[in-house]
């Protein structure tokens, strides 16, 4: 049960922490400053909320939270494929936080339900984060999907590039299950319906529709990645490899 | 790390909104603090239109105060009078009414706050009023007049999401860090 417990906060804290470290990638190349200060803004949130959950995980592992973050090898990351995915323009980042947002907004707000007090109390903070989080990429959708010809192709480009990556926000394994029949986890399945009407009611005021590809992808809750992510660690581990222990 | 940015046919067209300087026009941000009285003025965004200016200013300008309320207008929509300059000039006074937000910079170098509001027929006329009003001792006043209905601003019920999450964020202040002994004063 510990196990369980330290894998599921883990998944949790990944997919917060490799977004967090991709929105960090494009401080400095917003379109405006203030933007900038947005998405280092959000970053920081998730980072946050990654933080929280490693310390959590960590004192049931022998490892602390900073060993955690910095020095696993890609196959033991296990968040979900979408976050690790590239920062292709701006209509990409946009895309990929409005559908993330969606999926994390409904999962905070189960888990700000759970049995386990910590979860709860990271939940219900992470909650109030992801309700400004949505608010600012669903606006950017609809301005750039209602926006030029130009604006909305790449948004739409945006939609069929990652639409592969949204089953596996809620495709429920074995952990999944364990977790939320004690009353700890939240069933990802269970967020699916909330998530969609998210999603179709902000796609329809963007002028955008759902990709009509029905293939998609998974294997990030195994360890299985897409190329992206070890370039991604390259970057965000090699100071904690070339200095082990380091501290500011 | 670098990606490919797609090209697409017809981008350099892109022609962005009116103003020559920046890419998008510029809002003026108040802020009103916990347990401040009013709104303070809290310099400026760009940002392509109102709900977009309210998130910049959120995120520029909230992360190193409580904020409780905030308020974004379009720069252009800010009528300011310096006590140095000619009367303002006056409107119709039949004119139609409606209510103009005041705020008073006491003097130079401070920042603006909003002194309260009053109907006018006008920027001029509004000044006109807030003069009498709201600057009756200090000289060096200068005043800005903004049409209440060019304010945009937070609805209290989303306060949650706008300024409770800074709360926690300790690292946001400069005295989160220790500095080194060895970097001495700085």
């Amino acid at each position: 049960m510990s196990d369980d417990l330290f894998r599921y906060l883990l998944r949790l804290a990944d997919d917060n922490l490799i977004l967090a470290q991709r929105l960090s990638e494009y401080i400095s190349s917003a379109p405006e400053l203030e933007e900038d200060l947005a998405v280092a803004n959000i970053a920081l949130d998730h980072l946050g909320v990654a933080h929280h959950l490693l310390e959590y995980a960590a004192t049931r592992d022998g490892r602390s939270a900073d060993e955690l973050a910095f020095t696993r090898p890609e196959r033991e990351y296990t968040n979900v494929l979408l976050v690790e995915q590239p920062n292709v323009d701006f209509g990409h980042i946009m895309t990929r936080q409005f559908l993330f947002d969606a999926y994390q907004l409904g999962l905070w707000e189960a888990l700000s339900g759970s049995d386990d007090p910590t979860i709860a109390g990271i939940a219900a903070k992470a909650a109030k984060e992801a309700t400004y989080h949505i608010r600012h990429s669903s606006g950017w959708l609809i301005r750039l999907g209602d926006g030029s010809d130009v604006s909305h192709a790449r948004a739409q480009q945006a939609i069929d590039a990652l639409w592969r990556f949204t089953d596996e926000l809620f495709a429920t394994d074995d952990l999944d299950v364990t977790m939320s029949e004690a009353g700890i986890g939240a069933d990802p399945a269970g967020l699916r319906s909330l998530w969609e009407s998210r999603v179709d009611a902000i796609l329809a005021q963007a002028t955008l529709h759902r990709c009509n590809d029905p293939y998609q992808r998974t294997g990030g809750r195994t360890g299985y990645h897409t190329e992206h992510l070890g370039h991604l660690l390259g970057e965000m581990q090699w100071m904690q490899r070339a200095y082990p222990g380091l501290e500011w | 790390m670098s990606y490919d940015v797609p090209h697409l046919e017809g981008e350099e067209e892109i022609q962005f909104g009116t103003t020559t300087d920046r890419g998008w026009p510029r809002w003026e941000v108040f802020v009103r603090q916990n347990g401040g009285l009013a709104h303070i003025y809290s310099e400026s965004v760009h940002a392509a239109d109102a709900e977009t200016a309210l998130l910049n200013a959120r995120d520029a300008y909230l992360r190193r105060v409580e904020g409780v309320s905030l308020w974004v207008v379009p720069a252009a929509a800010v009528t300011i009078w310096e006590p140095d300059a000619e009367d303002p000039p006056s409107d119709e006074a039949e004119g139609d009414r409606a209510l103009w937000e005041i705020f008073v910079r006491n003097r130079r170098g401070l920042a603006p706050v909003h002194a309260g509001s009053l109907p006018a027929t006008g920027a001029g006329d509004a000044i006109a009023k807030a003069r009498d009003i709201y600057v009756t001792h200090e000289e060096g006043s200068s005043v800005w007049a903004v049409p209440s209905a060019a304010i945009y601003a937070a609805d209290p019920a989303e306060a949650d999401a706008l300024f409770a999450p800074f709360a926690d964020k300790d690292y946001r202040y400069p005295t989160f860090y220790e500095i080194p002994a060895e970097v001495g004063y700085m």
